[in-house]
């Protein structure tokens, strides 16, 4: 059987824990650093950057917060202003303008945004397109998920070879992979508490002119919130039409008696049709797979069944199969809708169960 | 722990200093280390990726214990040309990819974490993760074929 991508990127590793393992003497050193370790004083350290959700909250971030807050109550009130015709592309709802109003709202030139599929206060990415050419733009707020100008300084594979300014930030062009004949060109800059990256996307010709890149940077251009969610693609589910759309998908899927679809139609992040079609119909199938597995263990050969009969209708699910040529998550759904007609087993490297696998598979039990 | 810190310093030294700060931190936060292996291993992950940017910056200074570990680590661990040695065309194709989807990969593959994991290491939703893993495993197999290696490869059902 042919490996895949993991297990490519498995045997690439320097070293495997394998490997590690076979080395003597390690346990030695594992005693050494746990008994010098526990010799040392626990006071208050502060947390390392990044890791959220136990920081105490700082006073300047609840400012921050009523400020965003405030800006998107202003923006509300002054669009509920507009008659229904003019207004109807306009009542974007507070979720949407509360990451447009935080995030650095940037087009480039007259280029079209063909992808957005999820973004937050915190990090999005989308890409333009500019004839046969893609372009991707990525910013992660500073300190939240990878480094973007950290990773790139760090990346033995990246060498800056240009600087430029960005809308009046400093940015540094990096050639990545250089020496090689299919290297390309990637502009980083940090902008409001942002860092952003521009560079060619996939697939499509790669940027390999600095020159070229420099020029395209300074066509960006920061836009105001109604002109920046404007331009999303249609495929961009705004939390306004969220629960239209979450309906619409669950209209030919099957669902549990018990299943909550209202908690569906709530969630504070921007996604496209693939992002939240794949919550809806993994929600679906997460619920199924879970009355299948509580089924089996309780014997109620009923409840086994209909969650397999349901399970099977899944090829047929309309969102899925719109889906299916974008992304591989409808192929892992169907996965699991023969596995539990079948053997109870999926294949990933190595066998596994449905039960132990479903989980970080589908994403079950996770919200938005 | 020592695996993550050795297959990204390249140097046993520089491994043992990110070994040794990550459980400095989680010994001097224990009360916020998740409980349960599931939950621990990415919060140490993600304290290990801040010592690590810390380190690549130059900020970080060796500690009498991290100094003692990396000559214990000198001698008992692997030497630094292989951890050099590469992986051939797989490294070379991660290497051209975005260093958050090189990072996604190596996760998933080099450290066994699952996708909820991974988004509890980076503090993102897992969602995204998911996402964005599918789209990372596309853009290698695209910088594998690139590179000349053109066979089957199999579908991951994460």
């Amino acid at each position: 059987m042919s490996p895949t991508i993991d297990e490519l990127v498995a045997q690439a590793a320097p070293i495997s824990d394998c490997e590690l393992r076979a080395l003597d003497g390690l346990e030695c050193l594992a005693d050494e650093l746990s008994a010098a370790i526990m010799r040392e004083p626990r006071e208050a350290v502060p947390s390392p950057r990044g890791l959220r959700g136990r920081r105490p909250r700082r006073p300047g971030r609840s400012v921050a917060a009523l400020a965003i807050a405030v800006c998107a109550a202003i923006v509300l009130a002054a669009t509920s202003f507009l008659g229904a015709d003019q207004g109807a592309q306009r009542a974007w709802a507070a979720e949407a303008v509360r990451v447009a109003n935080a995030v650095p709202r940037l087009l480039l030139g007259d280029s079209e945004i063909q992808r957005a599929d999820q973004f937050s206060v915190d990090f999005g990415e989308m890409t333009f397109v500019d004839g046969e050419r893609r372009l991707d733009l990525k910013w992660n707020r500073v300190g939240i998920g990878a480094a973007l100008t950290e990773g790139r300084r760090s990346d033995r594979e990246s060498r800056v070879v240009a600087r430029t300014q960005v809308l009046g930030h400093s940015a540094l062009i990096y050639r990545v992979g250089p020496g090689r004949a299919d290297d390309y060109l990637a502009g980083v800059w940090r902008q409001g508490g942002y860092e952003l990256e521009l560079r060619s996307g996939w697939p499509g010709p790669q940027l390999r002119d600095s020159g070229e890149l420099v020029a395209l940077l300074r066509t960006l251009r920061a836009v105001g919130v109604d002109e920046w969610l404007s331009a999303m693609p249609a495929n961009v589910v705004l939390p306004v039409d969220r629960e239209k759309v979450v309906r619409a998908m669950l209209a030919d899927i099957p669902v549990p008696a018990a299943f909550d679809a209202a908690r569906l139609a709530t969630g504070d992040s921007v996604r496209d049709r693939y992002q939240l079609g794949a919550l809806v119909a993994g929600a679906a199938a997460c619920a199924w797979i879970e009355q299948w597995v509580s089924a089996r263990s309780s014997g109620d050969a009923a409840a086994e069944e209909q969650a397999e009969g349901a399970m099977g209708t899944s090829r047929n699910w309309k969102i899925l199969r719109e889906m299916h040529p974008e992304g591989a998550y409808p192929l892992i759904i169907w996965k699991y809708a023969d596995a539990i007609a079948g053997s109870g087993t999926v294949m990933g490297g190595k066998i596994l169960t449905v039960e132990e696998s479903v989980g970080p598979a589908l994403g079950c039990g996770e919200g938005d | 722990m020592l695996g993550y810190a050795l297959r990204r310093c390249r140097e046993p030294a520089d491994a043992a200093d990110v070994l040794a700060e990550t459980f400095l931190v989680a010994w001097r936060r224990v009360n916020d280390v998740p409980a349960g292996e599931h939950d621990e291993r990415p919060w140490l992950l993600g304290v290990a990726r801040h010592v690590l940017a810390n380190q690549r910056r130059g900020a970080a200074r060796r500690s009498r214990l991290s100094e003692r570990l990396g000559q214990e680590l000198a001698a008992v661990g692997p030497a630094t040309d292989e951890l050099a040695a590469g992986g051939g065309v797989v490294a070379d194709a991660l290497a051209r990819l975005d260093p958050d989807d090189r990072e996604l990969l190596q996760l998933t593959s080099w450290e066994g974490l699952d996708p909820a994991q991974i988004a509890s290491a980076l503090g993102v939703p897992g969602a995204t993760v998911r996402s964005r893993l599918h789209r990372a495993r596309a853009r290698l197999r695209a910088e594998l074929a690139a590179l000349g290696m053109t066979h089957q490869v199999t579908e991951e059902i994460r």
